[in-house]
């Protein structure tokens, strides 16, 4: 691996996430932080500016990336810009040690939203703004912006836009990839204006619903309040909530495709049918589900689920409710879905819905095959056959998550009280979520398990946001050879 | 500028590579997915599965919003197809690569022009073109006609027993000579060098430079004493190249022999020659090589469809003691080991011609033409100096936008040919030949036309 260009480029990703900390310390300035928030803030600002300064200029040359190198900057970058991004914490003395501030800025850049933090209200202003902006920068993606931005990506840029872009397959909407992540980036920022004017109108104030325009319009989670949105206990700001979740859970070149004059789009894209199915099935279950044994009121069931349902599909974690008293039944499908997750292309987390809809049709298949083995019978999405190669790569995926799922579920049997609170963090972390069940469930935090946990969390986290096999390559003894 | 390429072949490849590099919106369409993705991987480039023929794929490719379309896949029929339906949704400009000289040469209700195909490029004849160039001015490794024919811009290898090695500029042996041609460039190695005065010519170099004809061929003779005329010049491999090549050269006194192995397309090639001896041998076999009897006035040109037997017969020739060795090589990947080894004189490579073509179209207007030349790595435009340009009325010398650039020859509006030296003042409809330093074109282009 060329790490001096590696790096060099690694620089960029730190300069640019930097500028949100001196964005933080705009508001910690206007919000009247204490000063030891504003200096603080200001201090972390400033040294990764001169860090990322220093890094650029030692490793000036020429940029010229291969498929490997383009491995090491997303996986290295990423881990790099979480450990700057955790200054800001360390030096305000937001969080009580190093570790759980790193947990918390890795918790916002990959948009999990699992908080190890008491008592958010706690938090000035300053450090609840860079908390959720890590969310808004992670949720579209650091390296997508740095595609976007940085003109000498070329042909290296696809490599980086694949590497972080979720899902199987990756759309190109132009024929270079910079406009591609541009066009990408200009929706994003879009949506999340929309999202922040539509919160203010359900009564959020403009703090409140700038935050959360952030953290739900990159499905990531993070809340200004302790007890999420349940805080707020409004019918209004709870649909406001979902409708931004759902859009946030639905690939964004079918949004632009949508906003640029194709409307049908939507209705025509499988993944959007199936998405908008397994949503409007399981709220039917889980509402019934409620009604029956647990003996709510109609309108309050329906409620619940229909928030809870959208949140643990789109992968944010918001709550409303603590589902972790939900009968098992119900309890067993928001496990489903938390694995499911949002559609390819999307900010949502989880093994996404496409796959999930590929591997079901490779399923029967398969049990048709059994019938009748002579009959040649394609995998089709939307009538057209997916070949052979997506399909393997995608049931490797699926092998390789639940493997992943496993071992690191035995990990962290040894931080934490119970098995059902150990594979929960796991799913969570995984699939970019935030709340499991048990002592980590909806109305808990992770701010209980110790710096061991925290690490492999961390870690997990990551790996899922960058889809497994980014991370994995770097394991390979191959990999280092030259 | 989004650009449409239909047809990822050897030809397709080149292209994109190209355009790529000049950071255009490319779409390549092909029926090959296996090729498509091994493009995909190395350009950033957006690809389609399908034929450039069929409706659907040239929707999907978003067909209407492309500038220029370039069909080029190995099948005439598809390529004007797939520019007749470009035309139909409103594509600008059009260009198709075709093979079979009817498509060409029809006239009248026939002619691919009236129906709205911009340019047709025949690669087999426009690389015959440039052999034949070539072979007619012994000592050259390149010759480019540009002004109308009134000028040429002529390569050339310094070796050993030229009198040319170790010249400087100033003091040059042959003063008289050198005020009416001007140098361009020369490559040396890697190196892309603009003369100056104190520059000095090393052996090896490749050296470009133009003049009018008789000025040029004046400088040859010196340069090249002992460089008579090929009096035999053997082509090998009866391919349409070969035969339009064999074809060009009958009109010189040089005694030319075509081999081809196939009996059939020899039959063929002797049907469509006059003077030419035909010759049903291969030319892989030396028992051949024996029977053609190749001196030292002799040049070999191995033209088959197969890259490695071109190398090879050149080589072998070269043995036989061939003066001149050149040979169709269509990878471009060989290039740098043709050149580091020099195994032969002359490499050519049919695709330039067209890359020639599609590069007119996007340099733009006043442009009349554009190319890449064989062994300097930059570009050669040629160009009308509009009316509004901020390089009217000023002294060469002067001109802050030539820094990337060298005027190699001029044209007066009187027809009068000038040598472009710093004191000369340009004029409104001057008609320029630009050589610009690689990857600095359309930012001389700018400068010449002033819109910034």
């Amino acid at each position: 691996m060329n790490f001096r260009a590696v790096f060099h480029l690694i620089s960029f990703l730190v300069l640019f996430t930097t500028m949100g900390q001196y964005a933080s310390w705009g508001i910690a300035l206007l919000y009247h932080d204490p000063v030891y928030v504003q200096t603080g803030l200001l201090q972390a600002a400033f040294f990764n500016t001169l860090f990322a300064a220093l890094l650029w200029a030692v490793t000036r040359g020429p940029i010229d990336l291969t498929r490997r190198d383009g491995f090491g900057i997303v996986t290295f970058g990423w881990l790099m810009v979480a450990h700057t991004g955790a200054l800001p914490y360390v030096l305000t003395a937001s969080t009580p040690d190093a570790v759980t501030a790193l947990f918390e800025t890795m918790s916002g850049y990959t948009a999990t939203g699992s908080t190890a933090i008491e008592i958010v209200e706690d938090l000035p202003y300053g450090i609840l703004f860079w908390r959720s902006l890590t969310q808004w920068f992670g949720g579209m993606g650091i390296i997508v912006l740095a595609v976007a931005i940085l003109p000498f990506l070329g042909v290296g840029g696809m490599q980086l836009f694949s590497a972080e872009m979720s899902g199987p397959s990756k759309d190109r909407l132009t024929p270079r990839i910079e406009s591609t992540a541009k066009l990408l980036w200009g929706v994003y920022l879009a949506l999340t204006l929309i999202a922040f004017l539509a919160f203010h109108w359900a009564g959020l104030n403009w703090f409140d619903a700038l935050n959360h325009a952030f953290t739900a319009v990159a499905t990531g989670g993070f809340s200004t309040r302790t007890a999420s949105v349940a805080a707020y206990d409004s019918v209004a700001v709870e649909m406001v909530f979902v409708v931004v979740m759902l859009i946030g859970g639905i690939s964004f070149p079918l949004h632009y495709r949508a906003l640029t004059g194709y409307p049908k789009s939507y209705f025509k894209d499988p993944q959007i049918r199936f998405y908008f199915g397994l949503w409007g099935i399981t709220i039917l279950i889980i509402a019934l589900n409620l009604i029956f044994s647990m003996g709510l009121s109609p309108a309050h069931a329906f409620r619940d689920t229909l928030f809870q349902v959208t949140t643990l599909l789109t992968s944010t974690g918001f709550v409303s409710a603590d589902y972790n008293q939900w009968p098992a039944l119900s309890r067993g499908i928001l496990l489903f879905l938390m694995i499911c997750g949002g559609c390819a292309g999307s900010t949502a987390g989880g093994v996404k819905v496409i796959r999930f809809l590929v591997l079901f049709k490779k399923a029967l298949r398969e049990i048709r095959l059994f019938m009748q083995p002579e009959a040649v019978v394609q995998v089709k999405v939307a009538k057209k056959t997916v070949t052979q190669d997506i399909i393997s790569k995608i049931t490797s995926y699926f092998v390789i998550y639940m493997l992943v799922w496993g071992v690191a579920t035995l990990i962290m049997t040894l931080f934490l009280p119970d098995l059902k609170s150990a594979f929960s963090s796991v799913v969570s972390a995984l699939g970019n979520m935030g709340p499991g069940f048990g002592s980590v469930g909806a109305v808990q935090n992770y701010a209980h398990i110790n710096a061991g946990g925290k690490i492999t969390l961390t870690f997990v986290m990551l790996l899922g946001r960058l889809e497994l096999f980014t991370v994995l390559v770097l394991f390979l003894p191959r990999f280092w050879r030259k | 500028m989004r650009i449409v390429i239909i047809g990822a072949g050897n030809a397709g490849q080149q292209l994109a590579q190209r355009l790529c590099e000049e950071r255009h919106d490319v779409v390549v369409m092909d029926i090959n997915a296996a090729s498509l993705a091994e493009l995909e991987d190395t350009l950033d480039i957006m690809t389609v599965l399908g034929p450039g023929s069929s409706p659907r794929a040239l929707e999907e490719a978003q067909i209407e919003k492309a500038d220029l379309v370039v069909a080029v896949t190995s099948r005439d029929e598809v390529n004007i197809l797939a520019c007749l339906l470009a035309h139909a949704a409103g594509v600008p400009h059009k260009v198709a690569r075709l093979s079979d000289s009817d498509y060409i040469r029809a006239v009248g209700p026939y002619d691919l022009r009236g129906m709205g195909i911009d340019m047709v490029v025949s690669q087999k004849e426009e690389c015959a073109h440039d052999l034949f160039n070539v072979l007619r001015m012994p000592g050259t490794i390149e010759v480019v006609d540009v002004l109308d024919q009134k000028a040429i811009v002529v390569g050339i290898k310094i070796d050993m027993d030229s009198p040319m090695a170790m010249a400087q500029l100033s003091g040059f042996p042959k003063a008289d000579l050198l005020r009416r041609i001007r140098f361009i460039a020369l490559q040396r190695d890697k190196q892309l060098l603009i003369p100056r005065g104190d520059t000095q010519f090393m052996i090896g170099d490749d050296v470009y430079l133009a003049g009018e004809p008789d000025a040029v061929t004046d400088f040859l003779e010196w340069a090249y004493p002992e460089r008579p005329e090929f009096q035999k010049i053997i082509i090998a491999g009866g391919g349409d190249l070969g035969l339009n090549l064999a074809f060009l050269l009958e009109k010189t006194a040089a005694q030319i022999l075509l081999l081809e192995p196939d009996e059939k397309r020899a039959q063929f090639c002797a049907d469509r020659l006059d003077t030419t001896l035909v010759l049903k041998s291969d030319p892989l076999d030396p028992a051949t090589f024996e029977d053609i009897g190749i001196t030292s006035k002799t040049a070999f040109v191995a033209v088959t469809d197969d890259d490695e037997n071109n190398i090879i017969c050149c080589l072998l020739a070269e043995k036989c003691g061939a003066c001149f060795t050149a040979a169709q090589v269509t990878k471009s990947g060989y290039a740098p080991i043709i050149a580091s080894l020099s195994l032969l004189d002359r490499a050519v490579n049919p695709y330039n011609s067209m890359i020639n073509a599609i590069l007119r179209f996007i340099r733009g207007t006043n442009i009349e033409s554009a190319a890449t030349l064989y062994s300097l790595a930059g570009e050669m435009i040629e160009v009308k100096l509009p009316p509004e340009s901020p390089w009217v009325g000023q002294r060469i010398q002067d001109i802050k936008g030539l820094r990337e650039a060298i005027i190699a020859s001029l044209l007066r509006k009187d027809n009068q040919i000038i040598p472009a030296t710093g004191n000369e003042i340009l004029t409104t409809g001057d008609r320029l030949v630009l050589f610009t330093l690689p990857k600095s074109s359309a930012k001389v282009l700018k400068n010449l036309r002033g819109n910034n």
